[in-house]
């Protein structure tokens, strides 16, 4: 049975109190290495939501008609990567074609987002906790915006501080993670407001 | 750690035979991205950044163009040895001309070569080149004789 | 052990994986399928169906239309521009660098950034029509200094081409040593335009150059070499009563092309004035060619002009750069065209004097690939 919470509370919680990366640590590589600039890395945080919202759709989908059914459980990681890997394929020829100015924008990010593990992290809560299919959509989706504004938020920070004179051995990955260690601990503050598990 | 996807056409560009005979990165086995932070650090050990190390040695070209190819300067003897044609900068935004500059410290004899496409890619990427490059710089030691450390 | 479950996870698995393979292959051919593609160039001027999916310069190269490029597609050099009106999409990340706002509004777009997708609408300067690609091979190879070598092709029989002094063709090499695939580079002709089955070029080696190394080491005669051209806006104008020509080092290649076409064409009421730049006696060469016309032809005089002459050089000519020269002996812009060719450093200099003394954008000539 889907737990009875708002589907909007799921939304809200994913994007601050249970967002993927600052309290789940998920989908860090991508994080840590395409947040050297603002720019690309609000590329990338848009790719990371479109996937992850028609990831999450079409993985309840997948789990409900076709893994339950047919008793797959044990099959459910392998199965759901298959369908993010393509999904992703897919999504990248249909964008090339019809929507070129995106594709020029997100096009080369999507082929990273098939590893992304934030991806199959979502389906998996989702699965693990049950949500109807409303309350997964949302939850895609608020995972999503949640990951595009923590990696934002460092790729602002990493702009502003690669001006700056640091001592030596902190630049690069060691300053990322302290960054985004700050930022956690920034985030724990909201979690009176509502929480998801 | 993960490759930027924007970094790869940049580093397919490094390679031999792409934009320059040789190529960019020498012996270096390390991604680009990993030989310009370690030279940041370098320079920040010295409170140096490569935008300074870079304002110098474009001072010291302009100053052998001035001179039309040769300029006597700071202690310094510079020759500028032009080409025709430009090359590209691996990172896509500048195309550079063909111009090297040899720079000689009349007190210890010790000297110094680069291109405009060497004072780009330190200005604007803080690439200094990998090791065994022929137009490799070692920060520590580019700083050091252009006497800003 | 459980045979049937075994047998039904290698179903299950085999099953899903076959069927996400046939939804990819059916996007495969409904997406990435983009069929035969109309190309309107120069508002109806030509009309070209090919198929979509490659790019637009190796599209146009493939229906024998060469446009400029430097770099060969890896969008280094923003020389392979072409105004596409219609078709052609968005601006893309690596084309930003190189187009002006200016050029935006115009719709220039880098044409080996833009894939041919569906119909498209070009404009094309109507002289790249005349652009051809020639297999020839190479007849006689000479040291004209220690670094700049003389290369003389033979067009295949049958084949001429037609270009205007001054103007360049694109030089293609074959993978030698670490260089593992094909580039070009860009060469002004130093030979005859009348001369239409042989082209010389002027090759000076460059340090750490792909093309230039590939000349001056791996290139033997008797060896096939493909050229494409003509290009470029570089060659007479010779609305005036003066051309003043100056080069240094290999930017002699398409001056000799140019002083030879004046001659050819008989225009004894044109004067040339031709300043030659070198640092050193050893940088000099075809002076005893130029000496002799400046001999047999009264409109023409040259001005080699040494920068470091030796005591042993014994040089009478004019000493320091040609800046020094153009500054003393040239005395306005007035009815006089102005024609460089060599490394950037001294186009600017000379520009600069040039413009001092009157001249202007539309009376200064240098090509813009250098």
């Amino acid at each position: 049975m889907a737990p009875n919470i708002s589907p909007l509370i799921i939304f809200l919680a994913s994007i601050i109190t249970s967002n993927m990366i600052l309290s789940n640590f998920l989908g860090m590589c991508s994080y840590l290495s395409v947040s050297g600039e603002y720019r690309t890395a609000t590329g990338l945080g848009m790719a990371v939501t479109l996937v992850l919202v028609l990831t999450t759709a079409i993985n309840w989908l997948v789990y409900q008609y076709v893994i339950l059914p047919l008793e797959l459980v044990y099959l459910q990681y392998i199965i759901f990567i298959m369908v993010i890997a393509a999904l992703v394929q897919i999504l990248e020829m249909g964008m090339d074609r019809f929507t070129p100015d995106l594709h020029a924008k997100l096009g080369i990010f999507l082929p990273l987002i098939t590893v992304n593990c934030a991806i199959l992290g979502v389906t998996l809560f989702m699965v693990i906790r049950s949500y109807n299919f409303v309350q997964s959509l949302l939850f895609g989706l608020g995972s999503g915006l949640g990951w595009w504004l923590a990696i934002n938020m460092l790729a602002a920070i990493r702009e502003k501080m690669a001006k700056v004179k640091l001592p030596p051995g902190i630049r690069g990955p060691a300053l990322s993670f302290i960054i985004t260690g700050i930022m956690a601990m920034a985030f724990v503050g909201f979690s009176g407001i509502f929480t998801i598990q | 750690m993960k490759q930027n996807p924007r970094d790869i056409p940049v580093q397919e560009s490094l390679r031999a035979g792409i934009l320059a005979r040789d190529g960019f990165l020498g012996e270096d086995g390390r991604p680009f991205p990993q030989i310009i932070q370690d030279d940041t650090e370098t320079l920040a050990a010295l409170h140096i950044t490569p935008a300074e190390v870079a304002q110098e040695m474009r001072r010291l070209t302009g100053m052998g163009i001035a001179g039309n190819g040769t300029a006597q300067a700071d202690g310094f003897q510079i020759t500028v040895e032009e080409y025709m044609g430009r090359i590209g900068c691996p990172f896509r935004d500048h195309r550079a001309a063909k111009r090297n500059t040899t720079v000689t410290d009349l007190a210890s004899g010790r000297s110094m070569a680069w291109s405009d496409l060497s004072i780009h890619l330190i200005a604007e990427h803080g690439f200094f080149q990998g090791k065994g490059s022929a137009y490799r710089l070692e920060p520590a030691e580019l700083a050091d004789f252009l006497k800003l450390a | 052990m459980d045979f049937g479950a075994i047998l039904k996870t290698v179903i299950s698995l085999a099953a899903v994986s076959g069927a996400l393979s046939l939804v990819i292959s059916l996007a495969e051919k409904l997406l990435n399928n983009y069929g035969t593609c109309e190309l309107d160039i120069n508002a109806g001027r030509k009309k070209l169906s090919v198929k979509g999916g490659s790019s637009l310069l190796s599209t146009l190269a493939g229906e024998k239309i060469f446009i400029p490029s430097a770099c060969g597609g890896k969008a280094t050099c923003g020389l392979c521009k072409v105004a596409v009106t219609e078709g052609a999409g968005p601006l893309l990340l690596t084309e930003e660098p190189y187009i002006s706002q200016e050029e935006r509004d115009r719709h220039i777009r880098l044409s080996c950034q833009v894939k041919v997708k569906r119909d498209m609408k070009l404009l094309i300067p109507e002289d790249l029509f005349n652009i051809r690609e020639f297999l020839c091979e190479l007849v006689e190879m000479e040291d004209m200094t220690y670094d700049i070598k003389r290369l003389r092709m033979k067009l295949p029989p049958g084949q001429t081409i037609d270009f205007k002094a001054g103007q360049f063709v694109q030089f293609y090499t074959k993978p030698y040593g670490k260089v593992k695939e094909e580039v070009f580079r860009a060469y002004s002709i130093s030979s005859k335009a009348s001369e239409k089955d042989h082209v010389e070029l002027l090759i000076r080696l460059v340090p750490n150059g792909i093309c230039t190394t590939y000349v001056h080491t791996a290139l033997k005669v008797g060896d096939t070499v493909r050229l494409s051209g003509p290009y470029g806006d570089f060659y007479l104008r010779g609305n005036c009563e003066e051309l003043i020509m100056i080069a240094g080092g290999s930017g002699l290649a398409p001056i000799r092309s140019l002083v030879y076409d004046v001659i050819e064409k008989g225009r004894d009421d044109l004067k040339m004035r031709f300043f030659f730049g070198a640092n050193t006696m050893r940088d000099f060469y075809y002076m005893e060619e130029f000496a002799r016309i400046e001999k047999e032809h009264p409109n023409f005089s040259f001005i080699p002009c040494l920068a470091f002459p030796k005591p042993e050089d014994n040089w009478k000519g004019a000493e320091g750069f040609v800046t020094v020269a153009l500054q003393e002996q040239v005395q306005n812009g007035e009815n006089r065209e102005a024609y460089l060719c060599g490394s950037p450093g001294m186009l600017d200099a000379c520009i600069r004097i040039l413009k001092e003394k009157g001249f202007t954008d539309r009376t200064i000539f240098f090509d813009k690939f250098t």
